[in-house]
């Protein structure tokens, strides 16, 4: 035998011994951590007014459908803050820091209505699980939801839609809705410290990275979860259920659903005005990476002119960023969204007719853009109208519709008008999302389906003096709140400023020589 | 005909064997076991690290006069080539382990940077197999002998 042989052999030997040994040490010295999360037991005076489920277990988080993983409640300290991420991750954090699923739970506008609705009913705060799973789910897994605040804050609960309430996802269900994701937050946490994080990032795969959360999250179905809203007896006085969102289903019906573009190429891609373009060239590429931002269509928290009221508005400055980094990152993010807006919609004339002393057309309002309707959401408060003009050959005004009245805030009332409404059981519009005492839900006209049209016909007097060719000007324009939720919720007299979609001029009758 | 240094037995050569099957050993502990139990991980994974350092230092100081020495004197072609191949694991082993813990020590002197998660996936990959592979190639090269028979034995052991 060769001498390196019986020289290294029982080094190696001993070695591998001593090595198991050490092992072995290790786990006995450094066990396994107790199962995470926090038992309901543990949580005093948590109240569960809603009863077991069929099964006959708790409903803890009910009338939210969010779960987690392993049926135990977060705690608070070991939900992992995005300030953290943003330690390695910063350039997803300073996406994701402006946008709404940032301040989802601490928006003014969000903060008070749930404060609204509290108020209407002994178990409102128990009821408001139902905003606050898909709005705060850190609140709501945390145990803090509830009329006995036993649970302490921390600043993950504060961040709405924080980066571990996606990157944990396990399950969701889309036709379900009303929040019905099952995270696995009590196990995404990281358990090496930063610097050995960085040599051995698999376990961080593991607690936000999963390959089933990975694949999750890039579907459509994932949004569905939240973007799905339906509302019963828990926390409305609708009998059975009743829609109140239905975006995803919007989506899955529609032609982009059909060619694969989901809510996640749009709105999060970089650019996500210029990918809605690409799409409606025919380009059906891929974004070439997948931004933070969440581009959506509330332009209201992204109006840096409205100064000081902009912060009120979206609730303070998020943990991890500073007064002038926020206000230039929700600039950047008010010009996306504005963008994103004005890819959306068009206008077309349809049918027009000059009759003598009446004018008849038709103003078609297209759904180019959005892969959803036109508006989507929970549309009681965000609204859509028309406002048409028609003037005669002098620029004499002799017909608007839609008219709004820029010092009361307050929208025509014969507007062609796009939103549901809220109705009490006297049948009386709830004009301010009170949710709790909601017994029905109607539309004024429903939302514009993806790639459809939606035709409003006009039928204008014309005086005798009147003379054509005759010009139409239409604009469509957008709300994100009604004046009486700013008056009676917000308790402030800002008037909530309209955005213009589209706009176009038509001459009547359509013909070479009225246009010229 | 015996190469043998001159040198006491515990000597780096001797420090390597010892290091190398604890790296082992610990190295599969992180890839099979350490995921049910991080808080015990955590250590075995700092040893890991410092002790790769530690092999690292000491290989870097040895290899080259060993190189020198003994494939020198070696007259076995297919030991030679052994040896280069094991060195060559040796070192990509080496260059791995050190590439993942770049990040973390820039993450020390207050320089954050890391690797792209699928780089770490290729790295641990190389690590992984190519630990396995010098495990073969070690024992192979430890027993293997380096001299060529004489002339007569060899027509000894063909007959």
């Amino acid at each position: 035998m060769k001498y390196q042989v019986r020289d290294h052999a029982p080094l190696l030997a001993v070695s591998s011994v001593l090595c198991i040994a050490l092992l072995i040490g290790a786990r006995l010295l450094w066990p396994p951590p107790p199962e995470p999360g926090v038992d309901l037991a543990d949580i005093p005076y948590y109240q569960l007014p809603f009863g077991p489920d069929d099964a006959g277990l708790p409903r803890p988080f009910w009338p939210s459908r969010m779960q987690t993983e392993n049926g135990r409640f977060a705690d608070p300290a070991k939900i992992q803050s995005a300030a953290d991420c943003a330690i390695c991750h910063p350039r997803e954090f300073e996406e994701w820091a402006p946008s709404l699923h940032a301040i989802a739970g601490r928006d003014t506008v969000y903060e008070r209505a749930v404060e609204a609705n509290e108020d209407l009913h002994k178990d409102g705060i128990e009821k408001a699980r139902f905003c606050e799973g898909c709005h705060a789910p850190g609140e709501v897994l945390a145990g803090r939801t509830n009329r006995f605040k036993s649970v302490m804050p921390s600043d993950a609960e504060t961040e709405g839609i924080s980066c571990v309430m996606c990157h944990t996802a396990t399950h969701a269900d889309p036709v379900e809705g009303n929040g019905a994701l099952t995270l696995a937050i009590n196990e995404g946490t990281d358990r090496l410290s930063n610097p050995l994080l960085l040599a051995a990032p698999r376990d961080h795969a593991r607690a936000f990275g999963a390959k089933e959360t990975n694949a999750l999250i890039a579907k459509g179905d994932f949004c569905g979860g939240c973007h799905t809203e339906t509302y019963d007896t828990s926390m409305s006085k609708v009998e059975g259920r009743q829609h109140v969102q239905t975006t995803h289903a919007e989506w899955r019906d529609s032609w982009y659903a059909g060619n694969g573009v989901t809510c996640q190429d749009c709105h999060m891609a970089p650019d996500p005005a210029a990918y809605v373009r690409q799409i409606r060239s025919g380009d059906l590429a891929k974004p070439e990476r997948y931004a933070h931002n969440f581009v959506g269509a509330n332009y209201l928290m992204f109006n840096t002119g409205l100064g000081s009221n902009l912060t009120f508005l979206r609730g303070g400055i998020l943990p991890g960023l500073s007064d002038a980094r926020n206000t230039e990152l929700i600039a950047r993010q008010g010009e996306a969204t504005r963008a994103l807006l004005r890819s959306a919609a068009g206008l077309a004339l349809r049918g027009s007719e000059v009759a003598p002393g009446r004018l008849r057309f038709g103003i078609a309002v297209q759904n180019l853009g959005a892969g959803h309707n036109l508006p989507t959401g929970v549309i009681d408060q965000k609204y859509m109208w028309l406002e048409v003009v028609v003037r005669d050959a002098t620029g004499a005004e002799i017909y608007h519709s839609g008219a709004f009245d820029a010092t009361r805030g307050e929208t025509d009332p014969d507007a062609v008008i796009w939103r549901e409404d809220f109705i009490d059981a006297d049948g009386e519009r709830i004009p301010d999302h009170l949710t709790f005492i909601t017994a029905a839900i109607s539309h004024v006209r429903t939302g514009v389906p993806p790639k459809g049209e939606d035709v409003v016909r006009y039928d204008v007097a014309v005086t005798s003096d009147a003379t054509g060719p005759f010009r139409v000007e239409a604009r469509l324009w957008y709300r994100v709140a009604t004046q009486e939720f700013a008056y009676n919720t917000l308790k402030t007299d800002l008037v909530i400023p309209p955005f213009e979609l589209t706009a176009a001029e038509f001459a009547l009758p359509a013909t070479d020589e009225a246009r010229q | 005909m015996d190469y043998r240094p001159s040198r006491p037995r515990i000597g780096r050569s001797s420090l390597l064997s010892i290091a190398f099957a604890i790296l082992l050993g610990t190295g599969l502990y992180l890839e099979f076991l350490a995921d049910a139990n991080w808080n015990a991980g955590e250590v075995v994974l700092a040893g890991h690290v410092v002790l790769g350092l530690g092999f690292t230092v000491v290989f870097a100081s040895w290899i080259g006069g060993h190189v020198r020495r003994g494939l020198r004197t070696a007259s076995r072609q297919a030991f030679r080539r052994l040896s280069w191949f094991l060195l060559t694991l040796y070192v990509l082993l080496v260059a791995t382990g050190l590439l993942m813990v770049l990040p973390t020590t820039l993450y020390l002197v207050g320089v954050l940077w890391f690797w792209r998660f699928e780089t770490t996936g290729v790295l641990t990959f190389v690590h992984f197999w190519g630990a396995l592979a010098a495990t073969l190639a070690l024992f192979a090269h430890l027993a293997m002998r380096h001299w060529r028979l004489p002339m007569a034995r060899r027509g000894h052991e063909a007959s």
